[in-house]
């Protein structure tokens, strides 16, 4: 099920949460945890079972790393098995196509390439989950004894999806005891309302320009139109994924939880060590947390500390599909916050802050050539059109024509992506605090009906991320 | 209350009247404004859960039913008007508040085989005196009231190629030159692939002339508009709202000239009119059918003309609308739509009971279809 669609937000929603505020506190676990198998199963009704499976495994590795508390290796074992089953899933049901043909290319094999569908949310429950275990053995978090409430955790339906990656850490007190308030309700429905916003107006919109441009043989783009698509496709993902967030944290508002915010203007940005600080941020934290501190962090000095980086990037990429040219593009990605580490954040200092921005919006860009394309033949291709190097002059009649036809929508989306935008609504709010309160509302619930005009017209409604 | 508080209460008053007015209203079958069917609520079973057959059915059947459905489709159309975007679908918005369809460059190969036919066709029945009238559409002849920055392909030089490589087997009419001198006036519509009554009146002048009889002035005729809100396949299409379209049709007043007998065979079976003018569509979406109702196979329209004269037309939908000035010359008239039937021509019509054969087709008839080609079997 998605979030921006008329079946979740007029049929299962209202439901949902109408039996959740109207029982008692001690059944509601129980109702988000049928609400979330439910949720799970309407998009993904046969491998819901793996999703079960993960989280019988996880749930009873920790009971006995509980258990056998002073045994430390049992703890290692059961953390091993954690991570081993997770893990394994993921090689199965996402790379496993993926480790079979590079076998076959490097060693010249005829293995026959499986071709196994991939479960929605496999890469943030798997995530999610390995978080509790990993997080028990090195004792940062207390057991989880009963069933329910840990399957709650799994399933929450907010993020089972496409995140942001909740740590049990994060939610560890609300979900055992979570307050719900009319206010919180209220908070809640402003953020879903933006995320709903950012995706079915701005994303979707832009998106259809990086759809045209992209249905054309990229050997007959002049280098504005390669531009002007690679650029729709930066502003389409940014606001897709951070809309989803928005609206998976609205959604846990309303439930009483607080999900840890997964997107901070990344596009403003003055480096990228600084952009991944910006940019999904609760995968970037699990990366740092459980593979590049373990790794020894920057604790072992500067050559062992690129290396931690290198590996941590290449994986990084690798989560976000099954493909060389995600490894690519964390690995492209990694080089650069070497860079930056070593000597080049020092320069990027010295430079005027609208450089700084630049610099990293451009490299960046480049980094969604990368991400897009799967065969890194049409990643080449698509930077020789970028650079001219179609010989088509740098832009032609249809190129204007574009230009014209998203101007507006191009102008809207650098508005909402900057932090311009968040600071004039603090300034308003400061200045007339009793008109932003109610005109907040207003505004929200106009949004509200026109994004359903949006949905009910749907002819575009592609979700990118869903690939994870 | 504060803002918050109100935010919650607005929200859940949203959600629940819309989800419970869509859940009890009356669910229609068919929606006029989209032309097919509803969803209807898909069957449940653990076969139509495994393979989401059932969700994907639920999603459709919500969508669907939405309560206020075409108020919320025509509130976004309306406000995408706001972001500038002059474009949906392949459909543009001119200058001149107009729709056109963005026809993609025509095909070399399909081309090729609809000459191929006309040629065998040519050669299969020597004595026929075959003429050919290409129509071309508003994005043609409105070209330079596109959206800044659009260019599109010259539909003239496309309809003169043609012309110039059939012209061994057919003697091609030139109505273009016709149609865009009187560009300034109604002569295609503006939410519709079509041209309008006047606009086949200006090609029924030039194809009057090719086959050798005086055309009739405009102004013996009565126009009478049959229909002020005609809101065609551009508009259903994309959506973008425009001034609807107005319908009308021509008679030739105080003239005795009618139409006898309309028989109309729809691969099944034959039934008879007595008239070319089907009203009961004036009633529904699709207006333009009131011209010969909906698209059949073969037509076959008898007349009081006194000069024993046939036409045989081979057409696509733009005839229908011609058809009513051609009736005042020919004393039956033979229409057939290759598009709709398996059978060859000859199982439909005679060629040689025919005086006249005209091939009457649009520009996207020629250039993306290749139905034209089975004329040379």
């Amino acid at each position: 099920m998605v979030f921006s669609s008329l079946t979740f937000m007029y049929i299962y929603l209202p439901i949902i949460l109408g039996i959740y505020f109207l029982v008692p506190k001690v059944l509601r676990n129980s109702v988000m945890f049928i609400a979330g198998l439910l949720f799970y199963a309407w998009g993904e009704p046969v491998y819901l079972w793996i999703m079960i499976l993960s989280t019988i495994i996880d749930y009873t590795a920790g009971l006995f790393m509980h258990k056998y508390d002073d045994k430390p290796a049992i703890r290692r074992l059961c953390l091993l098995v954690s991570i081993l089953m997770n893990v394994g899933l993921l090689s199965v049901f996402k790379y496993s196509g993926f480790f079979v043909s590079t076998i076959n290319s490097v060693i010249g094999t005829s293995i026959p390439v499986p071709n196994v569908s991939l479960p929605i949310g496999i890469s943030f429950y798997t995530f999610q989950s390995m978080s509790y275990t990993i997080d028990l053995y090195m004792r940062n978090i207390s057991v989880q004894k009963n069933p329910v409430t840990f399957a709650t955790y799994v399933t929450l339906f907010p993020q089972i999806v496409a995140g942001p990656i909740v740590r049990y850490s994060d939610v560890q007190n609300e979900i055992n005891h979570r307050t719900i308030s009319i206010d919180m309700v209220g908070e809640g429905v402003a953020i879903f309302i933006k995320g709903l916003a950012k995706k079915v107006l701005l994303a979707n919109n832009i998106g259809a320009l990086w759809a045209t441009v992209k249905a054309q043989e990229i050997s007959s783009l002049p280098a504005a139109t390669a531009w002007l698509g690679i650029l729709a496709f930066t502003f389409q993902i940014y606001f897709d994924f951070s809309g989803y967030s928005d609206m998976a944290i609205g959604l846990g508002k309303m439930l009483g939880f607080n999900f840890p915010e997964n997107f901070n203007f990344p596009y403003v940005s003055k480096s990228i060590s600084e952009f991944w600080r910006r940019w999904h941020m609760t995968l970037g934290s699990w990366f740092k947390s459980y593979v590049y501190i373990p790794l020894g962090g920057n604790r072992k000095g500067l050559g062992r500390t690129a290396f931690n980086l290198f590996i941590t990037w290449m994986l990084t990429g690798f989560w976000h599909g099954a493909s060389w040219n995600f490894v690519i593009w964390g690995a492209y990605f990694g080089v650069i916050i070497i860079l930056e580490r070593l000597f080049l954040g020092n320069w990027l200092k010295k430079i005027p802050a609208v450089l700084q921005v630049a610099y990293s919006f451009i490299l960046v860009v480049f980094g969604w050539v990368l991400f897009e394309f799967d065969e890194l033949s049409n990643v080449f291709l698509y930077f020789k059109a970028m650079f001219g190097g179609n010989a088509l002059g740098f832009a032609n009649a249809d190129t204007l024509y574009y230009l014209l036809s998203y101007i507006l929508v191009f102008a809207i989306c650098i508005f909402f992506s900057s932090d311009i935008c968040q600071k004039l609504a603090l300034k308003i709010k400061a200045k007339f605090p009793k008109v932003w309160e109610y005109a907040t509302p207003a505004v929200c619930i106009i949004v509200l009906l026109i994004c359903t005009a949006y949905l009910v017209d749907a002819t575009y409604n592609p979700f990118l991320y869903f690939r994870f | 209350m504060n803002g918050k508080k109100l935010l919650a209460v607005l929200f859940s008053v949203v959600l629940v009247s819309l989800a419970v007015i869509t859940a009890f209203s009356k669910k229609s079958s068919f929606s006029e404004e989209e032309n097919r069917n509803l969803a209807t609520f898909p069957s449940f079973s653990l076969s139509a859960i495994g393979d989401k057959s059932f969700m994907n059915g639920f999603d459709s059947y919500i969508s669907d039913h939405f309560f206020g459905r075409n108020f919320w489709v025509n509130l976004k159309s309306n406000l995408e008007l706001l972001t500038l975007k002059k474009e949906n679908n392949s459909i543009l918005l001119t200058s001149r508040d107009s729709l056109v369809e963005d026809l993609e460059e025509p095909e070399e190969r399909k081309i090729g085989l609809n000459i191929s036919g006309i040629e065998s066709f040519a050669k299969n029945n020597p004595d026929a005196k075959i003429y050919m009238a290409i129509a071309p559409t508003a994005l043609d002849i409105y070209s330079d009231t596109l959206p800044y920055g659009k260019s599109t392909w010259s539909q003239k030089a496309v309809i003169d190629d043609f012309y110039s490589k059939i012209s061994k087997s057919a003697y091609g009419i030139d109505i273009y030159t016709s149609l865009y001198s009187n560009r300034d006036q109604y002569i295609y519509y503006n939410t519709d692939h079509h041209w309008t009554t006047l606009g086949a009146y200006y090609a029924y002048t030039q194809i009057a002339t090719a086959l050798d009889f005086k055309p009739y002035d405009k102004s013996p005729f009565d126009v009478e508009h049959a229909s002020y809100d005609f809101k065609g396949t551009y508009s259903s299409k994309s959506k973008i709202p425009v001034t609807a379209d107005t319908i009308d049709i021509y008679s030739l007043a105080s003239s005795d000239l009618k139409v006898t007998e309309v028989i109309v065979n729809d691969g099944k079976e034959e039934k008879s009119y007595d008239s070319i003018y089907f009203r009961e569509w004036l009633g529904k979406k699709d207006k333009y059918s009131v011209f010969l109702g909906q698209v059949q196979p073969e037509i076959t329209v008898k007349t009081n003309v006194q000069n024993n004269r046939k036409l045989l037309i081979f057409k696509d939908s733009y005839a229908h609308s011609l058809l009513p000035f051609l009736a005042l010359h020919y004393s039956e008239i033979k229409l057939i739509d290759l598009r709709y039937t398996n059978q060859n021509y000859r199982d439909l019509a005679n060629v040689s009971d025919y005086n006249d054969v005209l091939l009457l087709y649009n520009i996207d008839s020629i250039a993306h279809s290749f139905e034209i080609a089975t004329l040379g079997d």
